[in-house]
This record gives C-alpha cells, sequence and structure tokens, in this order.
C-alpha cells in the first residue's frame, strides 16, 4: 500500500541517523595556569560534581608543587640550592628526592645532555625569572667560560634516602626540564586514586593519558614550530606520554642573533640546529627529560642517545625544516600540512 | 520506479551527501575566544567582528585584536612578549599566555578535532 511506504522513508532516514550516532562519554574538562603555562585537564565518565573536586585536588597539587620544585622562588628547592652552594647538605621530602634520583639517572643515560645541574648557566643567560628585564645582550664569554669550567654535574651529588649534599657547589639545580613531566605523572596517580579511569592531562606540550575517550584512542595534534596551525597529528593509546621540546617556547633576539632556553650544558650556548623534538614514551618524566637531551644532542648524533635513553619513538624538526624521525615514530604520524615536510627515517 | 521509491532515493542521496560534509570537513575554525585574567575565565568574545580590546591585568593593560575570524595578542606588558610573539591564534585550542600580566587568551570551539595540542 503506498502510504506504508511513503511512512517508510522517514523511519528509514531516522534508523539511518541513529545508527550513526554514537553517545561519547561524558566530558569534564578544565584548565589552569600552572609551571608557567595553561594546563588543560579532560575527564571522560565523571559527574560534574566529581570533576569540580578532582580540579580543585589537581590545582592545589600543582601550585604546591610548582612552588617546591622553582629553584628561584623561595621554596623546598631554593633552600636546598642554598645548602649546596655553601658546601653542606639538607633534607628534602621523598617526592623532591626522588625527581632528583630519577635526573640523575637520566643524565647520565643522556650523556649529560640533559644536565639539571646547570641552574648557574640558566641564571646567568637570565631565562630563569619570568617577568624580569631581558638581559640586554648575551652574557660575556668570560662568564660563560667560568661558569663551565666549574663543571657542575649530577654526579657531583651525594642521595643517602632524603640526604642531598654535594661535593661541587657549583652545582645549581633547575628541574624545569623533568619537573612537568613528573607533576603529570603525579597528576595521573591523583587521578586514579580518585577513582577516575580515563583522562588527559596536558601542560602545554607536556602531556598523558589515562585510559581511552570512549571506544577509540586519544587524537594529539602537535603544532609547526614556525608557522600557525597543525604539523601532524597522532593517536596515542592509554597512559602513552607526548612531549616537545621547541626554540620557540622561550627567547630572545639580540643584535641579529635568536637565543632559546635549551641550553647545551658542553658549549654554555643555546643548542643549536634543532627547532623542536618531540617524544612519545610511557613515563612522563622520561619522556620530558629526552626531549630536552636529544634537543641538545643535535640534529645529528640524537638517535645514539635515544637508543642510551631508552626512547624509540621520536621526531625532530632541525633547522632545515626537515623531520627526522625513527621508524617507530614514522608508523604513527600522520602530517596534516600539505606538502609535508621533507622526511628522514633513522633507525635507532 | 514508482514515486514513494523515487522520494526514498532522493532522500537517501541527500543524507550520504550530508554526511560527508559533516564527516569529512576540516577541523572547525574556533568561533569564539576565552580571556583569562588571574587563572579565572572572565569574558567570552566572538571572532566573527573585527574589534581591539584591552584587558586589565595583573601587571597593566595587554591589548587583544581580532579580524578576519583570528585573534592576536597584539601588546601586553612585560620584557619578553612572548604572548605577542605567538601571533594569530586561529583554531580550538591556540591559546597565548602572557604571564607577567596573568592574561590568557585562547580559542574555543566545539568538537575539536584533537584532544590535546603538543606544541
Amino acid at each position: 500500500m503506498p502510504q506504508v511506504r511513503l511512512l517508510a522513508a522517514p523511519v528509514l532516514l531516522a534508523l539511518l541517523l541513529l545508527a550513526g550516532c554514537q553517545r561519547a562519554p561524558e566530558l569534564y574538562q578544565d584548565r589552569m595556569l600552572a609551571f608557567g603555562t595553561l594546563v588543560d585537564i579532560s575527564l571522560y565518565g565523571v559527574t560534574p560534581e566529581q570533576g569540580r573536586a578532582v580540579s580543585a585536588r589537581l590545582q592545589q597539587q600543582f601550585l604546591a608543587q610548582q612552588q617546591a620544585w622553582n629553584p628561584w622562588q623561595p621554596g623546598a628547592l631554593a633552600t636546598l640550592n642554598a645548602a649546596l652552594a655553601a658546601g653542606h647538605g639538607t633534607t628534602v621530602d621523598a617526592q623532591l628526592a626522588h625527581l632528583i634520583a630519577r635526573g640523575r639517572a637520566l643524565a647520565a643515560a643522556s650523556g649529560d645532555r640533559f644536565n639539571p645541574a646547570i641552574g648557574n648557566l640558566i641564571e646567568l643567560w637570565g631565562f630563569h625569572r619570568a617577568d624580569s628585564a631581558l638581559p640586554s645582550a648575551v652574557p660575556a664569554p668570560q662568564a660563560v667560560d667560568q661558569a663551565l669550567a666549574q663543571r657542575p654535574r649530577m654526579v657531583d651529588l651525594q642521595l643517602d634516602g632524603l640526604q642531598v649534599s654535594s661535593r661541587n657547589p657549583a652545582v645549581q639545580l633547575d628541574l624545569g626540564a623533568l619537573a612537568k613531566g613528573y607533576a603529570v605523572d603525579l597528576a595521573l596517580e591523583t587521578l586514579r586514586e580518585m577513582g577516575v579511569e580515563n583522562a588527559l592531562v596536558n601542560a602545554g606540550g607536556d602531556l598523558r593519558t589515562l585510559g581511552r575517550p570512549g571506544k577509540r584512542p586519544w587524537r594529539i595534534g602537535i603544532k609547526n614550530p614556525r608557522e600557525p596551525g597543525v604539523l601532524a597529528s597522532l593517536e596515542v593509546d592509554a597512559g602513552e606520554s607526548v612531549f616537545t621540546s621547541g626554540d620557540y617556547e622561550r627567547f630572545f633576539e639580540h643584535a641579529g642573533g635568536r637565543y632559546h632556553h635549551i641550553l647545551d650544558p658542553a658549549t654554555g650556548y643555546p643548542a643549536g640546529g634543532v627547532r623542536s623534538v618531540t617524544i612519545v614514551h610511557d613515563d612522563a618524566v622520561t619522556a620530558d627529560a629526552a626531549a630536552t637531551a636529544l634537543f641538545v644532542a643535535g640534529p645529528e648524533a640524537w638517535p645514539a642517545v635515544a637508543r642510551a635513553m631508552d626512547v624509540r619513538q621520536v621526531m625532530l624538526i632541525d633547522a632545515q625544516g626537515r623531520a627526522q624521525m625513527t621508524p617507530a615514530m614514522a608508523e604513527r604520524i600522520q602530517f596534516e600540512r600539505q606538502p609535508a615536510p621533507p622526511i628522514l627515517i633513522r633507525p635507532l | 520506479m514508482s514515486r514513494t521509491d523515487t522520494v526514498i532515493t532522493i532522500l537517501a542521496a541527500l543524507l550520504v551527501a550530508a554526511l560527508y560534509w559533516l564527516l569529512w570537513q576540516r577541523g572547525p575554525a574556533g568561533s569564539e575566544a576565552s580571556i583569562w585574567v588571574a587563572g579565572q575565565e572572565t569574558m567570552r568574545v566572538p571572532l566573527s567582528v573585527d574589534r581591539r580590546l584591552e584587558v586589565e591585568g595583573a601587571v597593566g593593560r595587554s591589548v587583544i585584536e581580532i579580524a578576519d575570524g583570528a585573534v592576536r595578542v597584539l601588546d601586553s606588558p612585560g620584557p619578553r612578549k612572548i604572548c605577542v610573539r605567538m601571533g594569530w591564534l586561529r583554531e580550538a585550542g591556540d591559546s597565548a599566555i602572557c604571564l607577567p600580566n596573568q592574561v590568557v587568551v585562547r580559542i574555543e570551539g566545539d568538537q575539536p578535532r584533537f584532544d590535546a595540542m603538543n606544541f
């Protein structure tokens, strides 16, 4: 009968539309300023009340960590640095002790390309203070040489339980290349404790995931170091970390030169030849340190350091705009920019 | 083909076209920007109207410009001008953070293509 068949059309349409519809799990999002950047948290499958409770707890946690681990303002790390400079040791809390121990192990694995003991050099360049006057010039070569000559190294530290001391008073810890990674790992622990199973914590260029956003992987966009827009995208699974270090985060220009904040501990000057390094790894602390270490290692030598640090998924954009990658990274990265940059695969 | 068949066929074709458009278009440009002062979101501005506005922050005024569906920080107190150097923000999730003045500008958009941006 014609009427029944006419009715079938909208019913069919409705069925088709409903079939295509997937109910996404409830998403709670919040963002907060911490560690000098905007930290985004995305929580799946929580009620707004739970979300607010989690936000409040994380905000508190981040602020406490920021204060404890910022060496340039009064706090636990500043106190430690003062003690080390005065030639005696002091006791720190378990978290700071853990962070220092991890820093020492990662520095060793990276051949000291990642070297958190160079606080004096960082201070010399002026990259440490968030809002003070920019240096009007590059530091005097003699000052840089002098800082280098003191050879502050993580191996100079003695760690005895919670007691930290140094046989080299020039060791001044700046854990900036590690702190966000640890903060992110600890945030995820807190989320698990609070019963959250699926979440993403993104501190600017440093993120880690927990669970999944529904029945699909996480979709992460990687920004182009030199132009607006997305350079590449990545599908990321539960528990993976994606960390990027770039020469565009903090820099100043002077007399035609451009000086960024990732110093090469061997030369005392900003590491050259690289625009950004992106690492995918499980553990956020390793990913954070490796992003810096490989940046310093440079466009030729980075694969050896990646091997030594046991990171297998690396993308390095060099000063020529070429994307150098490990095979494991090449398998999962998708370039969004057309045309894609020149690609160089470097097996480890 | 009967008339009903024709109707169904046309509707189905329209549905496919609509799905194509929905699923294959580029990620949405942001439609509005949020402005944050001292860690709190204080206002949202549409990106459809070209304008310039000043926002009072912790140490002075940040100047924000909206033009051609994008937003940027034109000027902000502080020596480093990191947020000014971010340039034009266009896609959902793009943000410029003016630390000394504690002002943040961020592009908001619904259903962004990405769960997070790494940079």
